[in-house]
């Protein structure tokens, strides 16, 4: 064989080998075609003879409620009609969805062109159910709220409230322009009612809410009846980011965003980060950041995102107990661990849930979608190395991710500036390579650009915004007073600093123009948006007026003292106290000279004894009933008349209640009038027997009669916002210090030197004690602590008088 | 055959600790509730399976005081078994509500506890329930770890770029990025081994890791010294952690999109 023929052969044997290959691959090929082909056919088969069996059966079903619906009606139940009506509607709905996938839907999928009708089958369904209904009122809506004229209604959320679109008549427009809160053509009322479903816990978790959201200026006005409660915030129409997310996705490639809307997702988060900043600097915490609740208001560049919905909005302080409430997917599942631990508020930084919401809003921005997984979610669209490391950081473990919404928007600012944010890498971002407090001080140090009046946003056109904050000189990290500054947009956080050049706003420049540093007001806002003083003003106030008090009282305290070595009392230096005084002691020298006759009278049991100058009485219960509240047991009335009191003490109880009381003042059983203001904090330990309960409710309502004024109540329905931050305050303070250490009264003490009180009353337990409820009673001039018996509030009384916290004269 | 961990975990159960329940939610919800999903599709909803997927942990507390490891179940059946009987609840109590009767709810039948084939147990459930157990430990290393750190891994091995790539992008050396790197993966096989330990109640459950290239413990015949068998094991364990991640991934947001639309 020549080589010719043994090249030709080998030749023939690849090219045989090669075109056997190749029929190798084109059957396997045509058989997956063929097999995808089938597989599309059956499907498109199988869901074909679904939606007819479904359309049959919608139908079979719609036939029979009809009838139910006329039945109904005939016999005058219109609720079961109403029920029947919408089933029927339901099974309606259903047969046309068949008709819809039996000749468009699954004809089109069997040619793979799924992806076409996702707009019809998606976004439309999502745009008109989110889309306001008829603007034109109801007869049975005029005049459901005074002053608003009602005209159209948006889709609730799932807090079960109903949302209504409302004109301000003329009055309550010239209300609003008298508390300088701006044109207000719309409002949006958010109302509550027993009889539309809502129920009771509903309704006063949104109160409470409504509380701190009062502080930001959020609500314009809110009123609350025996059967609804609702309020009443600023409207402008505007379509929810997760509509808008959808839209951005049609209009970019399958592989992700495209450069205008990446531009305009971080501008919504930028937008995010700000409004959120606002809220952490006022100690709130929205807990409800999600796409849903983030109305985009515009379109394009221009448009602006704005964190709507404080349902939840929470103060960082609270003293309640954490709750899971808030959105799956944009929660934290730290939140859910520290909740089922029963963790308080106040006990964890609520400001990093809101953080880790703001990343997985910026995810579902990115990729079209939720954060299944949380931290660990994929990026699989198009993303700028730089956006996903914010992301992940934001998302990551409570700890470990931003400290602040401030430190997140300093490296989204940093993006938003590049040129190319895909050259961008992690290592370009501040809080990487400064470290997070550098970050955050980069959005303290970015000088505040002025707005010009001619191009400052119109209110009206932010949906649901609050008012801008009233004018307050800016405060910094560090305490420090700058120039004063004047808020020209809430929620942008823009605001005019008197004196700062003028900067030209970035979304005037164009889409890629370098973007100008952020400003964000880094001042708290007002707690109140009417014209009272601010709180600074009313603490300054509340101080001087306190410590007014407490010179007075330690003047009459030394006057007194000087003027006892002249008189036996130093009760009184009036005349009508002496008189009133002189007759008390009477009545008690004539009761003790009675008693004691009618001991003698009856030969019983009564007994007295002389031990310089005082006189002591044992009485059998029915006797010192008379003289003081009834108690079990055998007391001694002790009658000094060397310094001119009256101590009882109760022996079958072994307690001496004249314990920490200074004995030079009078003792008596009128109890005394005092001026104190007192926290008072209830730590005993649940649930309170409900004698106790109802003592304690006794107690602190005759202290209340005698002048105590409490701030906070021993009944959770009693407790206030300022009570209930107050108490936080407290307990932040004291940490975890028992309540029998040395220190515990101590460290109340150097807390309560920074409050406008005159002291605190801590209800407490302590469990080695024979008594183990017990009154903690702390002032900056003493401490005692009494136990809570009959007695506690005739002590309490005395000892604070006797320490100088008397009615002034 | 359970081991201590194992037992203390059921341990934990039984007196109603709820951040161990809370644990075997995070981990095994979301398979419970595809694995409802693709049974009832067509008959409940979004809303009946998340309710259903509850219902099944919680159905939980009772068959665990009943639960014989001597008879050789599955954990991975010992969960399917329970939502099946959860579902198959719900069903009777719909059919019975629309016969107007009072059908009491379905016996739990505990043939389940038989190490039997004929369970039902699909490929695929036992896919999501092995690669659940692979995310649980990937999650608890990203709590305990610092965060550049598992950046680093995350970027390296489950993002699939180059050392060079990572190092730049951290703006720091690529020997700096191996070291991380080796830290952060011994890290993970230990909670991998804790993770499987834990949900694992036969010796089978055990040794899935190995069968799915996840070496627990390389140096275990080396004596410990680093050498080039253990960093040819080093990228076996990478690689295998990455697939299994990107499965895990491909599999949920397949059923949850499944689930919405």
């Amino acid at each position: 064989m020549s080589i010719a023929t043994l090249i030709t052969v080998i030749l023939s044997v690849l090219l045989g080998a090669f075109v056997l290959a190749a029929m190798i691959f084109l059957i396997g090929k045509i058989f997956g075609i063929t097999f995808l082909v089938l597989r599309n056919i059956f499907s498109f088969i199988g869901a074909e003879i679904t939606d007819v069996l479904r359309f049959a059966s919608s139908i079979l079903a719609s036939v029979l409620f009809a009838p139910l619906v006329v039945l109904s009606i005939v016999i005058g139940r219109w609720s079961a009609s109403k029920h029947y009506a919408g089933s029927l509607m339901s099974e309606l709905r259903g047969a046309t969805r068949c008709v819809y996938r039996f000749f468009i839907g699954n004809p089109a999928r069997l040619f793979g062109l799924g992806g076409a009708l996702e707009g019809v089958e998606r976004r439309v369904p999502d745009a008109m159910a989110a889309a306001p209904t008829r603007d034109k009122p109801s007869k049975k809506r005029v005049g459901m709220f005074d002053g608003y004229k009602i005209v159209g209604s948006l889709k609730g959320g799932g807090s079960g409230g109903k949302l209504y679109i409302a004109e301000p008549d003329e009055v309550k427009q010239a209300v609003f322009a008298k508390r300088k809160l701006g044109e207000v053509e719309q409002v949006v009322i958010k109302v509550f009612s027993l009889n539309d479903g809502s129920s009771l816990p509903q309704i006063v978790r949104e109160s409470r809410a409504l509380d701190a959201a009062r502080q930001l200026g959020l609500v314009l006005e809110h009123e609350m009846t025996p059967d609804r409660f609702y309020y009443v915030m600023r409207y402008v129409p505007g379509e929810s980011l997760s509509v808008v997310t959808q839209r951005l996705h049609t209009l970019s490639p399958a592989e992700g965003l495209g450069e205008e809307e990446l531009a305009q997702t971080m501008n919504y988060t930028r937008d995010l980060l700000v409004a959120l900043d606002t809220y952490h600097n006022a100690e709130l915490w929205h807990k409800d950041v999600k796409p849903d609740n983030i109305i985009v208001d515009g379109r394009g560049l221009d448009s602006t995102a704005h964190l709507v919905d404080f349902g939840l909005v929470t103060p960082m302080r609270s003293a309640m107990t954490l709750t899971t409430h808030g959105t799956e997917y944009f929660r934290d599942p730290e939140l859910v661990r520290q909740a089922l631990r029963g963790v308080k508020v106040h006990q964890i930084d609520g400001s990093k849930f809101d953080v880790y919401a703001a990343g997985a809003v910026l995810y579902s921005m990115i990729e079209n979608s939720f954060p299944a997984h949380g931290g660990l979610s994929q990026i699989t669209k198009r993303c700028p190395e730089a956006l996903r490391w914010i992301v992940r950081r934001a998302m990551a473990e409570y700890d470990r991710r931003y400290p602040s919404a401030a430190a997140m928007l300093a490296d989204m600012q940093v993006v938003m500036q590049a040129s190319d944010p895909f050259s961008l890498k992690p290592i370009d971002l501040p809080s990487v390579s400064q470290g997070d407090q550098a970050a955050e001080d980069m959005v303290d140090s970015i000088p505040a650009p002025e707005w010009d009046d001619s191009i400052r946003p119109d209110f009206k056109q932010v949906a649901g915004s609050p008012v801008p904050p009233r004018v307050q000189p800016p405060m910094g990290k560090d305490g420090r007073v700058g120039r004063p500054q004047t808020a020209t947009d809430f929620w942008s956080g823009r605001y005019r600093v008197a004196g700062a050049p003028v900067a030209t706003p970035r979304r005037k420049q164009g889409k890629r123009a370098a973007a100008p540093a952020m400003p964000v007001q880094r001042q708290r806002p007002l707690r109140d948006p009417s014209d009272r003083l601010p709180a600074r003003e009313q603490l300054k106030s509340a101080r001087a007026r306190a410590h007014q008090r407490r010179e007075n009282a330690a003047k009459r305290i030394s006057q007194a003292r000087a003027g006892r070595r002249g008189r036996k009392s130093d009760y009184s230096n009036t005349p009508g106290a002496a008189v009133v005084f002189a007759g008390l002691l009477g009545m008690a020298v004539l009761f003790a000279g009675g008693v004691i006759g009618y001991g003698i009278f009856q030969g019983d049991s009564f007994s007295s004894s002389h031990n310089d100058g005082s006189v002591v009485i044992h009485a059998p219960n029915d006797a010192s009933a008379i003289a003081t509240p009834a108690t079990p047991g055998t007391h001694d009335v002790i009658i000094d008349t060397g310094s001119v009191s009256v101590t009882v003490s109760n022996h079958d109880q072994h307690t001496d209640h004249t314990d920490h009381i200074d004995h030079t003042h009078a003792e008596h059983d009128v109890l005394p009038d005092v001026d104190a203001k007192l926290l008072l904090v209830p730590m005993l330990v649940q649930p309170i027997e409900s004698q106790l309960m109802h003592s304690l409710i006794i107690g602190t309502e005759h202290m209340g009669a005698h002048g105590v004024q409490f701030v906070g109540s021993v009944v959770p329905e009693g407790e206030d916002e300022s009570s209930i931050n107050m108490t936080a305050a407290l307990q932040n303070a004291l940490g975890s210090t028992p309540n029998d250490a040395a220190d515990y009264p101590l460290k109340v003490k150097s807390w309560l030197a920074t409050q406008p009180l005159d002291g605190v009353l801590m209800l407490i337990n302590r469990p080695s004690d024979p008594e183990p409820q017990r009154a903690l009673l702390v002032t900056d001039r003493f401490h005692t602590d009494i136990p809570l018996n009959d007695h506690a509030v005739h002590s309490m009384l005395n000892v604070l008088a006797g320490n100088g916290y008397t009615l002034e004269d | 055959m359970m081991t201590n961990m194992t037992t203390g975990f059921i341990a934990r159960l039984r007196n109603n600790d709820e951040a161990a329940w809370f644990e075997l939610w995070e981990t095994f919800g979301p398979v419970i509730r595809i694995q409802l999903s693709r049974w009832g599709r067509g008959r409940i909803g979004v809303e009946t399976v998340r309710d259903l997927s509850q219902e099944t942990l919680a159905a939980l507390s009772n068959s665990i005081e009943r639960y014989d490891p001597a008879r050789g179940a599955r954990f991975s059946t010992w969960l399917l078994a329970i939502a099946k009987h959860v579902l198959g609840d719900e069903i009777d109590r719909r059919m019975a509500l629309k016969r107007g009767g009072g059908k009491a709810n379905a016996q739990f039948d505990e043939s389940w506890m038989k190490a039997d084939a004929s369970q039902g147990v699909d490929k695929q459930y036992e896919t999501s329930i092995f690669c659940a157990k692979v995310e649980a430990a990937i999650r608890m290393v990203e709590r305990e770890t610092d965060f550049t750190d598992f950046s680093i891994y995350r970027m390296r091995v489950l993002d699939g770029q180059s050392g060079k790539e990572v190092a730049v992008s951290i703006g720091v050396s690529e020997p700096t990025i191996s070291r991380r790197l080796a830290k952060i993966r011994g890290v993970l096989r230990n909670r991998l081994s804790e993770v499987i330990t834990t949900y694992s109640f036969t010796k089978e459950e055990l040794e899935e890791a190995q069968r799915n290239g996840l070496e627990l413990n390389p140096n275990s015949e080396g004596g410990g010294e680093t050498g080039p068998a253990d960093k040819s094991a080093d990228a076996m364990f990478d690689e295998a952690i990455a697939e299994i991640y990107h499965r895990q991934m491909q599999l949920r947001a397949e059923d949850e999109q499944a689930l919405l639309g």
